[in-house]
């Protein structure tokens, strides 16, 4: 979505002078506008854009306001009464953390279905924010950025015009930090809703969908948390998509990690990857190009600013979640090279080279592990064609990288083209990484299905395991397994982790569930 | 409540009008003492005044012309008009909770109205029911609310339905058998399904009273909220109400308004 370009400020109802309103124009997050005395009723500022736009989808970053409402006017305008309300007021902070002075800057984004419909419908060349706080009078109030977009566009090229709207990275001082902190407390919170989400339509059987269904439950319900019914918006807006292109036919684990992996590795493209896969999840051209990383968390790692600023920023675009640390709930951990400190503290989980891309070790158990087994020895490190080709004039990453990003996204015959050339370059690339860690692979040919109940952390374990080490897990069956395959065992989860401990094949026996 | 205020209000306006007034107004009065019985509105009363039909013993006459709510509302009629004592109120609540709490744990109700405020009766059992997993957000249609009417029927609590939907249910409801011949009047009830996010804005509407109502309301505008029985929005500058606030209890609200919480028993005016 282009950003809509604002030219300049055309009034404020006041200003601190350390933060004047001209600071929204700044590039976002960067700088904070503030009224200039604490205790104001509103506090309101009018942009003009460079041109008359339709808005699609408003940003907005917040600096101690409770609630801003945006209303949209025409340069043409007499009076306040020609400003139609675009977004209602909305709210940034509740009572009590207005009261208290927490969450003061936190980023909302608004699609089209929170805009009203009647105003967004039409062009408009000003837009009015008005910030309040009716909960504490003591604070400054106004924003850190006010972003808004126009109609969805891909092929307009401009995509990228707005890096950066969400995070300016920690390369800006001071503010942009705060930035930085808003956007993943952003993302810590939808989170809770999103990540369990995109595992839950992801896994495969009704025994592993419940443990995950019930906790989105709790998630979402139980702790009707103002911050988590803030958040609601969006994660309304990723779940239908997300279980849409994640479930398609055959909702099998190994159809899941194609597309989770594969969802993934588009961000850094890899078309090679895509069409080597089976079935690579291409129905993508209906798919949001926001959401195309969705259900995905990372980190980054080993990653110098600009460039690391660039890389979240685009992956965030494409719906991905940003943590600034390695967590539990983080299912892609982005490395410049292997054995950057957080690879090393991790050892594991995905490693997207900032070119090429290389599944690593474990793997997050539920994506890709296997498919890069049937394809690929595990730890043999996958290159991006494209990108190594870039990687050998590494300075002129930005143009070539985004061009990748959006050929992929809008452009079907790009990654074929680029398939051509990938077998040369993989191979260049595979002496820099082979430093990853071979997999043995003792589960190959065995079946696993998951009886019983098991807690949301275990069953993410086993599955991660059993996927690890080429096994296979399949739907759930209950008992009727045992008509199928008579020859069935049952064995502790122990077995599991155990072979996993000693990193090769047991013997099943002392771990089987006998019969009473 | 609202046929009420308007007797009042027509009663205030006669007041103030010489007395031949009345007297051309006595047709009108009299499809009023006929607007007594629950589901007899205006309209149909003023039918039913031009059929000839003037009180409510020339009603049970011709109870052919009402329909099945209004046939249950003159079956009762002797017993809607007699209040509930608390103690009572107390049984039938009980009963209700009983029940729900044996379908699903996690329902939550309360009995609303002048019981909530402590009254020592109450004219009829308004009770606000809600479920974690019905908000505004569902989009899928409930059943909650039928599963409960159903189980309520199967002890044989409710006798009669007056109107069912997804939200609502009106009927009419009567104390279990104790076996000691205590009487057993039939009583008018209500239960409404609320979104859970809705509820506590609900809770507070359906608590009332009227006037404690109206005054909240006008406070909550010289704040720059509006308030009514589904949300608490901040207004905007143009006066547009902004987004419904979370709210996760009736303080919240006189939290967000500032206003010291009075409980239900200090909100009678």
């Amino acid at each position: 979505m282009p950003e809509i370009k604002v030219q300049h400020v055309v009034s404020c109802s006041s200003e601190d002078k350390n933060h004047p309103s001209e600071n929204l124009l700044k590039p976002e997050g960067t700088h904070k506008w503030k009224c200039s005395t604490a205790g104001e009723k509103s506090a309101t500022v009018v942009l003009q854009f460079e041109k008359a736009s339709q808005i699609h989808s408003l940003d907005i970053g917040n600096e101690g306001s409770a609630f801003i409402e945006v209303l949209v006017g025409r340069a043409s305008a007499v009076t306040d009464q020609d400003y139609q309300v675009l977004l209602v007021a909305s709210s940034f902070m509740t009572p009590t953390e207005s009261r208290n002075g927490t969450n003061r800057n936190s980023v909302r984004m608004f699609g089209s279905d929170r805009l009203s419909k009647t105003t967004a419908n039409e062009k408009w060349d000003r837009v009015k924010i008005v910030c309040t706080q009716p909960f504490n009078k003591k604070k400054k109030i106004g924003a850190f950025f006010i972003n808004p977009e126009n109609e969805d566009d891909i092929s307009s090229g401009s995509v990228f015009a707005n890096r950066g709207k969400l995070v300016k990275a920690e390369n800006p001082p001071v503010t942009g930090a705060a930035a930085v902190r808003a956007a993943s407390r952003l993302a810590e919170e939808s989170r809770s809703s999103s990540y369990p989400t995109s595992r839950l339509s992801s896994s495969s059987s009704p025994s592993t969908s419940k443990p995950d269904e019930n906790k989105t439950k709790t998630d979402s319900t139980a702790k009707p948390s103002p911050s988590s019914k803030r958040k609601h918006a969006l994660s309304d807006d990723e779940e239908p998509s997300s279980s849409k292109d994640s479930l398609t036919p055959k909702p099998s684990l190994r159809k899941q990690s194609t597309s989770l992996s594969s969802t993934a590795s588009s961000v850094r493209d890899e078309p090679p990857l895509k069409k080597t896969k089976s079935e690579p999840p291409k129905e993508s051209p209906a798919k949001s190009f926001r959401k195309l990383m969705e259900g995905v968390t990372f980190v980054l790692s080993g990653f110098q600013n600009p460039f690391r600023g660039e890389l979240r920023d685009k992956a965030i675009e494409m719906g991905a979640m940003y943590m600034p640390d390695w967590k539990k709930s983080c299912t892609h951990l982005v490395c410049a090279f292997a054995n950057t400190p957080k690879y090393n503290q991790n050892g594991f989980y995905i490693a997207i080279n900032r070119r090429s891309c290389y599944h690593g070790k474990n793997m997050d158990a539920s994506s890709s592990g296997k498919m890069d087994k049937k394809k690929v020895t595990p730890s043999k490190p996958k290159v991006n064609p494209a990108k190594a080709k870039m990687n050998k004039d590494s300075n002129n990453s930005k143009g070539d990288n985004e061009d990748d990003i959006y050929g992929i996204s809008t452009d079907e015959d790009e990654p074929k083209t680029k398939i051509s050339q990938s077998g040369k370059n993989g191979e260049d690339d595979d002496g820099a990484d082979s430093g990853l860690p071979d997999l043995p692979d003792f589960f190959s040919d065995k079946h696993f299905f998951l009886y019983g109940t098991f807690s949301a952390s275990e069953r993410r374990l086993l599955r991660r395991y059993i996927a690890a080490y080429d096994g296979e897990l399949e739907n759930y069956m209950g008992s009727k397994a045992l008509s199928e395959n008579e020859n069935l065992v049952f064995v502790k989860p122990k077995w599991i982790y155990a072979c996993h401990d000693k990193n090769k094949l047991l013997p099943y026996q002392p771990y089987a569930v006998v019969a009473d | 409540m609202h046929k009420y205020n308007a007797y009042r209000k027509a009663a205030g306006v006669l007041a103030k009008h010489p007395t031949k007034i009345t007297k051309l107004m006595t047709p009108m009065l009299q499809s009023m003492s006929l607007q007594k019985i629950t589901g007899i509105g205006p309209a149909a009363a003023q039918k039913l005044v031009q059929e000839g039909i003037m009180s409510i013993d020339d009603l049970r006459k011709h109870t052919d012309k009402l329909n099945h709510h209004q046939k249950i509302g003159l079956k009762h009629f002797e017993d809607f008009e007699k209040r509930i004592p608390r103690q009572e109120m107390e049984e039938l609540q009980d009963t209700v909770f009983d029940v729900l709490k044996k379908l699903d744990s996690e329902y939550e109700a309360r009995v609303c109205g002048s019981f909530r405020r402590g009254a020592e009766t109450s004219g009829d059992i308004d009770i606000l029911l809600t479920h974690p997993s019905h908000t505004t957000q569902t989009k899928k249609k409930t059943d909650h609310l039928h599963k409960v009417v159903k189980e309520l029927e199967s002890i044989n609590f409710v006798t009669d339905t007056l109107s069912l939907g997804e939200a609502k249910f009106m009927g009419v409801c009567r104390r279990l058998d104790k076996k000691d011949g205590s009487e057993r009047l039939y009583r008018r009830i209500d239960i409404r399904l609320i979104p859970n996010d809705q509820y506590y804005c609900a809770l507070l509407y359906f608590t009332g009273s009227d006037v404690f109502n109206k005054n909240l309301r006008a406070h909550a505008l010289e704040e720059g909220f509006t308030l009514n029985e589904y949300s608490l929005r901040p207004l905007g500058s143009t006066g547009i109400p902004g987004e419904p606030l979370p709210v996760t209890s009736e303080e919240d609200i006189f939290d967000i308004l500032g206003a010291k919480y009075k409980k239900p028993s200090e909100r009678n005016d």
